[in-house]
């Protein structure tokens, strides 16, 4: 990885920490997804595309929360089986396993 | 979330009693605590639960008429009656932003967003910017005791 990388990968990690408190802060009494997802801070997020897709699974695999928008809006994938539909931890698996297997994040490792 | 933090939420808790009954969770939402579960979060947006049938959409008049599939009937207002339970619809235009439900005790109970579960000793305690206004009452017969409601009746 050279500097310039690492840098621009510092920066959008800040940037994304930055943005997800923000939203968290203001919207976490909020009653309905669609109302959490209209806040700047996550529009924002979804706008750093596809880069944004590691550190947002990675906040899924460890805090989840509604993420699911933006997954959406970013890749155009849905993952979560109508079984699992609003089950917050199924719903995080299954897209932690689409991260997986589509090459954004390392698959958990047990010991 | 201390007390203080969501009196800035929603000023109108100032003065009145509530208090928080549950850990903060994103487990379950309002809707999903008035209709009775802590498993799964009911919620238009795809990817969420939302019974079959129901158009995707966050409107009033398409939550009424899911709460009717469950029982719920439209009410003049939020005053306890006997042997049934109660809920009020907050909203801000045509678009439902909060639900909650009433105690035995004449009481509310909320879900807040991804926060707590809090009882409230008014209605209208929760509105203000966030949730809109009270939009309208629904209630149904509460379930004999011992007996299953079921969660997902025939359209």
């Amino acid at each position: 990885m050279t500097t310039t990388t690492r840098r621009t990968g510092e920066h959008l990690a800040a940037r994304f920490t930055r943005l997800r408190d923000e939203w968290k802060r203001e919207t976490a009494h909020l009653g309905t997804v669609q109302r959490r997802a209209m806040h700047p801070a996550y529009q924002h997020i979804i706008g750093m595309g596809p880069d944004a897709l590691s550190l947002i699974l990675e906040e899924l695999r460890s805090r989840p929360d509604d993420w699911f928008w933006a997954l959406n809006a970013i890749t155009d994938a849905d993952p979560v089986p109508p079984s699992c539909q609003g089950r917050m931890a199924e719903m995080a698996k299954a897209w932690i396993r689409w991260g997986v297997e589509n090459g954004y994040i390392e698959g958990e490792h047990g010991g | 979330m201390d007390d203080d933090r969501l009196k800035e939420f929603f000023p109108g808790l100032l003065g009145t009693e509530f208090e928080v009954t549950s850990e903060e969770t994103v487990e379950y939402n309002c809707l999903a605590w008035a209709i009775g579960e802590t498993f799964r979060r009911w919620d238009p947006c795809p990817g969420y639960y939302w019974p079959a049938g129901h158009a995707r959409d966050a409107k009033v008049s398409t939550l009424v008429s899911l709460l009717r599939r469950f029982g719920f009937v439209e009410c003049a207002d939020g005053e306890p009656e006997e042997n049934f339970e109660k809920v009020a619809i907050y909203a801000r235009g045509i678009e439902w932003e909060h639900i909650t439900r009433q105690l035995e005790d004449g009481r509310w109970t909320s879900k807040l967003g991804s926060l707590e579960d809090i009882a409230h000793q008014t209605v209208e305690s929760l509105e203000g910017v966030h949730y809109g206004g009270i939009l309208c009452y629904l209630k149904r017969p509460k379930p004999a005791p011992n007996s299953l409601r079921p969660m997902e009746p025939a359209l």
